[in-house]
């Protein structure tokens, strides 16, 4: 996987460049906007993390600028406007995720291979969330390491939990997951497959728990250490 | 709210009363010069009296032919008595007395009558005040001349006065009151008419609103020197909103420089494995957060009503609730979601969600673990953040105000600004040990 950082700080350059190295990917770093562009005229990438201040332009320029160019990788944004509608106008101006500053490492990396994933579905590494992982290579799920056995209907919710871990899975989403299995859905299907898998991630005693957040959907979270 | 007992009076009421004030001045100046004019001048008093005496003795002629020739009018009783102080002979050229009541004093003061008397006579019959004279006037009576003549030996029914009230009633008081009604009335009208242009902009600069750069006092058909105050007060907001503006970049732009070496600090944390660099890091997003909401307070300074859109506030809690819950989570706490069928409103997405979002930090914040926290959106325009740890220690309804800046800091006056901006209002309804609910009330019409 080769990405592309364009951020004007050299500092956070250096620091983002250490950390997607360590995830195994290459990452070339430009300081400007035309930098950028010229990068990707003569460099395939598979993502591109771009900062929207840079000093020779709005980095949502740029954005509009690489799609209008043909650039179809994914871009993430990272930026220190959070506002409501510069996430609306990143996203809308070609962006497909939006990170706001200060964010750590794990949170930009498990951005990075969720878009990832989207761009190639190829992309054959495990997603793992606290003892609990997924092989999208062979569908296969995994508690402390053992294959979990569970009816398809269950392990099709798991991945999607697991895809979004550390965010709320909309339950409509779910319910559209569960469509896919040809039954009529039943009013409670969904509260049904999630109290199965509670009850069968139980007796692995992972640092897991899916959370009801009533009204809105589930939210697959690892525990705090401390918590 | 303002003391209209205590508010200043109008121009109109303070050009009355100095055109009134004036007026009378004016009056009291003429009176002592019309005063004087006659008080001192001894013969034409006289004549003034000789002439409104035999005018009033003439009207005993009126409707006479088939009776006696004379009758006293009722109101002349001065002129009835034998012996008094006011004496009267009313004759006709051939010398045929009509009326008298004169004794011997007749032949002292009134002439003689073999003589033809002039037209008008009048004459002193003695110095000082009242007057003391004698004089005689010819009127013509069904074709014939008849002379009247008077003497008043001691003026005690006050003729004098009279004659003098009589000439300032007409010569002073009548023409001045008609020349008040009418400088007053036109002046009066004047100002009202070139005040009309400055009523309508104190009514419209009463509606402008500063938060809206396109509000402005409109100049068109007004006064140049009213115009020239609209257009004062115009640039004046101008000023206020440049300055606005250039608070919130100042702020938003510190707020935004500061984020980048913080996402560094955060960067360079995550690779120190070490307790202590985890209580930094979460040092580090305590910092971050009020950043967010110095920042939200950037954009709140100059936020522009211009630029309201509808709102579903439904979608809104919904987005809010998804992106919060694992934070809320990770604390230890739950949050759950009701509709109940919130509606839209006119307002600022960004802001609104600034708002929502800092009630439901401070419920996380402000409540022990395990607290269960619920965003209810309606039912109406309304957003209710509630929680069952009701850690307040205050009577139910507390006013906001009462609310001190220790419980919630800078995120309540955050939500307060945001809803004053909206036109709405926040409500708090504590049930110590059981329940707080926190609401954000709109006062708008639901779109």
């Amino acid at each position: 996987m080769r990405l592309l950082l364009v951020e004007d700080s050299a500092r956070l350059r250096d620091l983002l460049t250490e950390s997607v190295h360590k995830a195994g990917w290459r990452l070339d770093s430009a300081a400007t906007a035309g930098a950028a562009l010229l990068a990707t005229q003569t460099v395939s990438y598979d993502l591109a993390l771009v900062d929207l201040g840079l000093p020779d332009g709005d980095g949502l320029d740029l954005i509009r600028e690489l799609r209008r160019e043909g650039f179809t990788a994914p871009i993430l944004v990272i930026t220190a406007r959070g506002s409501i509608e510069d996430r609306v106008a990143a996203l809308d101006g070609g962006a497909d995720d939006y990170l706001v500053k200060p964010f750590n490492h794990i949170e930009l990396l498990a951005r990075c291979r969720a878009l990832l994933r989207r761009r190639a579905p190829h992309y054959i590494e495990a997603i793992v969330v606290g003892g609990l992982s997924f092989d999208p290579t062979n569908g296969v799920v995994a508690a402390g390491g053992e294959p979990l056995a569970v009816a398809p209907r269950e392990r099709s919710v798991l991945e999607l939990l697991i895809r979004n871990a550390g965010r709320v899975t909309p339950k409509q989403l779910i319910e559209s997951k569960l469509s896919e299995f040809g039954d009529d859905i039943s009013t409670n299907a969904v509260e049904l497959a999630i109290s199965r898998l509670r009850r069968r991630l139980a007796s692995f005693d992972l640092p897991i728990s899916i959370e009801t957040i009533r009204g809105i959907g589930y939210l697959l979270r690892e525990k705090r250490q401390n918590g | 709210m303002v003391d209209r007992s205590a508010r200043s009076p109008t121009l109109i009421r303070i050009i009355t009363l100095r055109i009134a004030l004036f007026a009378a001045l004016a009056m009291a100046v003429q009176a002592a010069l019309v005063f004087a004019d006659y008080y001192f001048d001894n013969e034409q008093l006289a004549t003034l009296m000789i002439e409104r005496e035999t005018g009033k003795l003439s009207k005993g002629f009126e409707r006479r032919h088939d009776e006696a020739p004379y009758k006293l009018p009722h109101d002349l009783d001065r002129y009835g008595v034998q012996g008094g102080v006011y004496i009267t002979r009313i004759r006709t050229p051939t010398g045929q007395i009509l009326y008298t009541n004169c004794d011997a004093r007749c032949d002292n003061h009134l002439l003689p009558h073999e003589v033809n008397p002039p037209d008008l006579w009048s004459r002193m019959l003695s110095d000082g005040k009242p007057l003391a004279v004698a004089g005689g006037k010819t009127y013509e009576v069904y074709g014939d001349k008849i002379f009247i003549e008077i003497a008043i030996l001691h003026d005690s029914d006050g003729i004098m006065w009279a004659v003098i009230g009589r000439e300032f009633a007409d010569h002073l008081a009548t023409p001045m009151a008609i020349m008040l009604l009418f400088v007053l009335g036109g002046t009066l009208l004047s100002i009202r008419q070139a005040l009309r242009p400055v009523a309508k902009a104190a009514q419209e600069a009463g509606h402008l609103d500063p938060l809206d750069p396109s509000h402005l006092i409109n100049q068109t058909s007004m006064p140049r020197e009213i115009a020239d105050l609209a257009a004062a007060v115009n640039r004046s907001l101008a000023r206020i909103g440049a300055l606005m503006k250039s608070q919130r970049l100042f702020t938003t732009a510190v707020a935004h420089e500061i984020r980048t070496p913080l996402a560094m600090m955060k960067l360079e944390l995550g690779n120190i494995d070490h307790p202590r660099a985890r209580k930094m890091e979460a040092d580090l997003d305590a910092l971050a957060g009020f950043i967010g909401q110095i920042t939200a307070l950037g954009r709140l300074e100059s936020a522009d009503r211009a630029v309201f859109r509808p709102v579903d506030l439904a979608k809104l809690a919904d987005w809010v609730v998804t992106n919060i819950a694992p934070l809320v989570y990770d604390l230890n706490h739950t949050i759950a979601y009701s509709n109940l069928g919130a509606g839209s409103v006119e307002g600022h997405a960004s802001l609104l969600e600034d708002a929502l979002r800092n009630l439901i930090e401070n419920a996380v914040k402000h409540t022990p673990e395990g607290a269960a926290i619920e965003v209810i959106a309606g039912p109406g325009p309304r957003l209710t953040v509630r929680d069952d740890a009701g850690v307040f220690d205050a009577p139910a309804q507390v006013p906001f105000g009462d609310l001190k800046a220790d419980h919630m800091g800078i995120g309540l006056e955050i939500v307060r600004r945001i809803m004053a901006l909206h036109k709405g209002r926040l409500e708090i309804e504590v049930e110590p040990g059981h329940l707080t609910a926190v609401t954000l009330l709109f006062d708008q019409d639901e779109l």
